[in-house]
């Protein structure tokens, strides 16, 4: 099937739709906590004592949230908030931005390091492979993240890598 | 119900389809009045709801193994298997899953073709139907699709000339 010539992202239209995707992402992610945890919306709105239709409007329609009121929401749960840059090697915008659920994720592969030394210390795809793998620096951070899960058991590997293993 | 001699399917702007996921409206010709997603999408929603939707679009789009009914979901009964619906507040956009190219069976396609407004609770039969008959015919609609890779539609300039990206067509038996 023949796809369309890649074309910018929604989200490079301006700058408060590229917003709207990280704060849909960012409440996407804070729905799933109070699904899978003790806190509801209910909870969340007595935590941060507003009304609950106040939280309500503010997960139907995320525009206007600030950063002060996304930490506010995290920290009411009891989480944190980082803000991550990356170098996805798409500058021109053309898959929109990858969403928050891929790199937790990668960070709970990895163990869950909080600091440089955790996440020196734990079993690294690039320990492993060092030659290979000398990414130069101009390389995402991101990429070489991803690059250091998955591979701790030889079923994940190519061949071509199970031979250098 | 009568369909269609052709159909049309134009990839939405701005969302480019993955190796995995694409999604695309639905445009017959000549037109049909309940075919009507992308017109309305273009001129009647206000850009607050479009952005909304944008999300939902592009969360489908991109995730995996997670069912989110307030996002989008479809429906288990017979006959509906393959009927889709995008939702943000009352605001419904209806469509059909399907796998358009033998060659590349892992590739989902979600073809928009209604928009509607929720009033009860439960989805438009009438709406639900004509999406499932779309989805009956998909097996043509796939077809078409998968032939006419490159070929233009022939109507393409009527409308939204800006708004499509490619469009395939093909006439049905």
């Amino acid at each position: 099937m023949k796809r369309p010539q890649p074309q910018a992202h929604w989200t490079e239209t301006n700058l408060d739709d590229y917003k709207s995707r990280i704060t849909f992402d960012f409440l996407d992610q804070l729905t799933g906590f109070m699904e899978a945890g003790p806190v509801n919306q209910k909870g969340l709105a007595i935590k941060l004592g507003i009304g609950e239709s106040a939280v309500s409007q503010i997960f139907n329609n995320p525009n206007n949230l600030t950063l002060k009121t996304i930490i506010k929401y995290a920290r009411a749960l009891g989480l944190k908030v980082s803000l991550l840059a990356y170098d996805d090697n798409d500058p021109d915008n053309t898959r929109g931005p990858i969403g928050s659920d891929v790199f937790n994720e990668c960070w709970v592969r990895q163990g869950k390091p909080s600091d440089a030394f955790d996440l020196k210390a734990s079993t690294s795809f690039t320990d492993q492979f060092p030659a290979r793998f000398a990414f130069p620096t101009a390389i995402s951070a991101t990429n070489v993240f991803v690059g250091n899960f998955g591979v701790t058991n030889n079923e994940v590997l190519t061949p071509d890598l199970r031979d250098a293993a | 119900m009568v369909f269609p001699q052709i159909y049309c399917v134009g990839w939405l702007e701005g969302h480019s389809p993955s190796q995995r996921r694409g999604l695309a409206w639905l445009l017959p010709r000549p037109s049909l009045a309940q075919v009507d997603a992308k017109k309305t999408y273009y001129e009647e929603l206000d850009a607050a709801v479009r952005q909304n939707l944008k999300n939902r679009f592009d969360w489908w789009l991109r995730t995996f193994g997670v069912t989110k009914k307030e996002y989008c979901h479809g429906w288990d009964e017979e006959g509906y298997e393959n009927v889709w619906v995008f939702k943000y507040r009352e605001h419904r956009i209806f469509g059909f899953l399907c796998h358009p190219d033998p060659a590349e069976p892992g590739f989902l396609l979600c073809v928009l073709c209604s928009y509607t407004i929720k009033e009860g609770w439960e989805a438009d039969k009438t709406l639900k139907d004509l999406i499932a008959a779309f989805a009956v015919n998909k097996k043509k609609l796939t077809a078409a699709i998968a032939v006419h890779e490159a070929a233009s539609c022939p109507h393409r300039n009527e409308e939204h000339k800006t708004n499509e990206a490619t469009t395939t067509t093909s006439t049905l038996d």
